[in-house]
């Protein structure tokens, strides 16, 4: 018993000798640090570090393409994971000693290889395989949802001006992963703008409008007035899917949902 | 630097400006110690005639020759030594005083500038800014600032346009009393009388491609004048010369 | 008068230089500072931003003065004849093509800007109206194609073109010394030129007639000021105001003749963008404002208040 008491804590000692000292400087940093348990590992964040709930209470450092060097030294950081790591900022805190880290995944994939690479840069090796295996038996759960026909799509990512994601943007890859088609996903850029008549030579027959800031019955009546009665208007929750994190495939769930339950899909599941 | 007794010539100018051709074939000597007028109605050529001796316009025919070397031969520094120039009023965005403009323009010599500060009526305006004075203010300090510069030629564009008479007369007194003193100056205007009490020679340019220089009993005819600015002169002689009136009715 | 107005600048400096060292997120006694973080963020963080501030501020102001004597124009400033444009798109075009150095853009922004010098030299013999006219349209140019670069680039590199472009003073890949040893060569350049810049206030007609050569003057002040204005949006960004207002808070204080001017604009423009910048970074610490932002909060109410002064 005492034997076992006492590898117990020399096991342990190690772990808490290498704690880092993690400044989470771009949301999705935070998201992803806390849920693999290293919540109690970061000494400060960015704005729009909102969740989870532990992360609001956490010394803001400036934004994510504005760091505030002197205030994140007075937290004696030993890492710190950027969204850009080409900034003066960084610079400086290299510079001080501190070792950055940029992260900005694209896809899903890439997000799912982040997390591992954050998991063992924060010594949470073994929470972050177990998230990993966790999402990755999900997304083929949700890919099993995945719609028969590969339905056209607009994703509405703003209104006016008409943004929409490109073929290089995470939304992008939520939308091929929930079985649909992009119809601008040959414009290479990531929030492309575009115009009503693009958006009508396109031919989409959903049209995917996240509801932050929007009045979603307004979006509903313009586009019926353009591509007649039968479009289909979806809303879904824009901070699910506007940030590479594991709530990435809540949203994905909600979309895949809501277009499962679309008549045209119900339709085609009976052929 | 050394005075001859000539102190520029013009030989067989002819002035271009944009397209048109201002006159051609002018000449004229100048010996030191005298007043040149010129004269003639707008748009002729008198401020072109000035630029061509201070060597900012470059003639298509003949040259501006001051010691035995054409004006355009001169570096802008050495030109400088020989030659000042009253031209348009100097912009007043950038709050010079007139003290400032002054110096810009002067040797550093104390007295001669009193001398003519007080000459021309400038002297409670040293520290006032440029663009709070009058047109008539700004002038006197122009004309000041040719004063301060000890060059053997003085060119004025219309010393006058703006003065009172008293400022005038005092203006052409000065004119004289240089003049004695070896100088040359060499002046537009537009007043004949003033043209015809203070100069030795003047310069008709008639704005249709001709002009002329002589002595100025010569070139100070009625029948000159009258076909020059299209007026109707009358003639008043007194003691000491002749006098032309326009007719106003 | 003017030893007073001298003396009282040179006491207002090192008050100011002692305020810009201590604020922030918390006041670090400049001369005591209290533990080894607060030396380490004296040293490596708050002397080298202040020194880069003072550089980049006079260089700005320098060719603000510049180029206002060079156009006849008070309402010049750096930016008019597009060297700034050009530099920033130097700068976002190496940002889009190898993302993740900042030497690089560095890099980008002072070719852009010599690109930009090249190109408004070829006008400057058309004398000073075409000049401006050439410059102004350069510049909207240069701007367009920023515009089509942001359109065209990631959303993460937009964040940090627009943050390079409201400028930044926590470094600089031109080190501080050279910026230092700029500052006073220009400085004294431009005193060794300044009674034939006075002249050339009179315009060019009376500055020759001074015996200056003005073409070559105006080929001189324009290859001057350019490349002042690139080292400087090299160093920081393109950071606005201090090149516009320096110059004339300067001459309402000490008047127009440039021996004067100069100096006062090359340490004012300093002071001015050292204070903001020490400002920019603890008005809502522990978040920072732009710069550009408190030079023109900081400058227009002290501008207005002497302008109203001297009337």
């Amino acid at each position: 018993m005492k034997t076992l008491l006492i590898t117990a804590i020399l096991l342990l000692l190690p772990l808490h000798a290498n704690a880092e000292r993690i400044l989470a400087l771009s949301p999705h940093a935070c998201e992803i640090l806390a849920a693999i348990g290293a919540a109690d590992d970061m000494v400060g964040a960015v704005e729009y570090c909102d969740y989870p709930e532990s992360v609001t209470r956490l010394p803001k450092v400036g934004s994510y393409n504005r760091i505030q060097v002197e205030s994140a030294m007075l937290l004696k950081p030993t890492l710190a994971v950027v969204m850009n790591d080409g900034t003066k900022a960084v610079k400086k805190l290299r510079k001080l000693g501190v070792r950055v880290i940029a992260s900005n995944p694209t896809t899903i994939s890439d997000m799912l290889l982040e997390i591992k690479r954050l998991g063992s840069l924060s010594g949470r090796v073994w929470e972050a395989e177990m998230l990993v295996k966790r999402l990755t038996q999900r997304l083929s759960d949700l890919d099993v949802m995945k719609a028969k026909r590969k339905i056209p799509v607009f994703y509405e990512i703003w209104s006016d001006p008409l943004i929409t994601a490109g073929g290089s943007s995470r939304i992008h890859d939520v939308l091929s992963r929930a079985g649909l088609q992009n119809v601008f996903a040959e414009l290479p850029m990531e929030g492309p703008k575009v115009n009503v008549e693009a958006v009508l030579r396109a031919a989409p027959e959903v049209i995917i409008v996240p509801a932050e800031n929007r009045n979603v019955a307004e979006r509903e009546k313009f586009w019926k007035q353009w591509l007649g009665e039968d479009i289909t208007v979806i809303s879904v929750h824009a901070d699910l899917l506007h940030r590479p994190t594991p709530r990435l495939l809540d949203g994905l769930e909600e979309l895949m949902k809501k277009i499962a339950q679309l008549p045209m899909q119900q339709a085609s599941q009976h052929e | 630097m050394k005075v001859g007794r000539h102190v520029f010539e013009i030989r067989g100018l002819s002035l271009v400006r944009g397209s048109r051709e201002l006159f051609r074939g002018l000449n004229v000597e100048a010996v030191a110690g005298s007043v040149i007028a010129i004269i003639g109605p707008n748009g002729a050529g008198k401020s072109s005639l000035l630029m061509a001796l201070a060597g900012m316009l470059e003639p298509v025919a003949g040259d501006c020759v001051i010691q035995d070397q054409a004006v355009g031969g001169y570096s802008k520094a050495e030109l400088a030594t020989f030659v000042a120039w009253q031209g348009e009023l100097p912009p007043t965005e950038f709050g010079l005083t007139v003290e400032q403009r002054l110096n810009l323009a002067g040797t550093g010599d104390v007295d001669s500038f009193q001398h003519v500060i007080k000459e021309m009526d400038i002297d409670a305006l040293l520290l006032r800014n440029l663009a709070e004075l009058s047109s008539g203010e700004r002038q006197r300090v122009e004309i000041a600032s040719v004063m301060l510069r000890d060059c053997p030629l003085w060119l004025f564009d219309e010393p006058t346009s703006h003065l009172d008479l008293q400022h005038q007369v005092t203006c052409m007194k000065m004119f004289r009393t240089e003049a004695q003193k070896e100088r040359v100056i060499v002046t537009v205007l537009h007043d004949i009388q003033q043209a015809a009490s203070v100069a030795d020679q003047v310069i008709l340019i008639d704005g249709k491609g001709g002009a002329e220089c002589g002595d100025v009993k010569a070139m100070m005819k009625a029948e000159k004048l009258e076909s020059l600015f299209n007026v109707k002169l009358t003639t008043v002689v007194l003691d000491d010369g002749e006098v032309h009136l326009p007719d106003y009715h | 008068m003017n030893k007073i107005k001298i003396s009282g600048f040179v006491i207002l400096s090192f008050v100011l230089v002692y305020i810009a060292l201590g604020i922030g997120q918390a006041w670090i006694n400049p001369f005591f500072p209290a533990s080894a973080m607060e030396q380490t963020i004296l040293w490596e963080l708050r002397i080298p931003r202040l020194l880069i501030a003072f550089a980049v501020g006079g260089l700005l102001a320098l060719a603000g003065s510049w180029f206002q004597v060079l156009l006849g124009n008070p309402l010049a400033e750096p930016y008019v004849l597009g060297v700034a444009g050009s530099a920033a798109s130097g700068a976002i075009l190496m940002l889009m093509m190898a993302a993740g150095s900042v030497w690089l853009m560095s890099a980008g922004a002072f070719a852009g800007a010599l690109v930009g010098i090249v190109i408004v030299m070829a006008f400057v013999h058309l004398g000073t109206g075409r000049l401006l006219l050439a410059g102004v349209v350069l510049a909207a140019f240069w701007g367009a194609f920023i515009t089509l670069l942001l359109a065209l680039m990631p959303e993460h590199d937009i964040s940090v073109a627009f943050a390079w472009m409201m400028g930044d003073l926590s470094d600089s890949d031109i080190p501080v010394a050279v910026l230092l040893i700029v500052w006073v060569i220009a400085l004294v350049y431009g005193l060794f030129l300044s009674r034939s810049l006075d002249a050339l206030l009179l315009g060019e007609k009376h500055a020759t007639m001074l015996g200056v050569d003005v073409p070559k003057l105006r080929r001189v002040l324009l290859l001057l000021a350019s490349f002042v204005t690139a080292i400087a949006v090299t160093a920081a960004g393109t950071i606005g105001f201090v090149g516009l207002v320096i110059p004339h808070l300067m001459r309402l204080v000490f008047g127009s003749l440039h021996r004067m001017v100069l100096p006062a604009s090359a340490i004012g423009g300093g002071l001015l963008l050292m204070l903001a910048d020490a400002a920019s970074r603890s008005v809502i610490a522990p978040a920072e404002l732009p710069v550009g932002v408190l030079t023109a909060m900081i400058g227009v109410p002290v501008f207005l208040w002497l302008l109203l002064k001297k009337t």
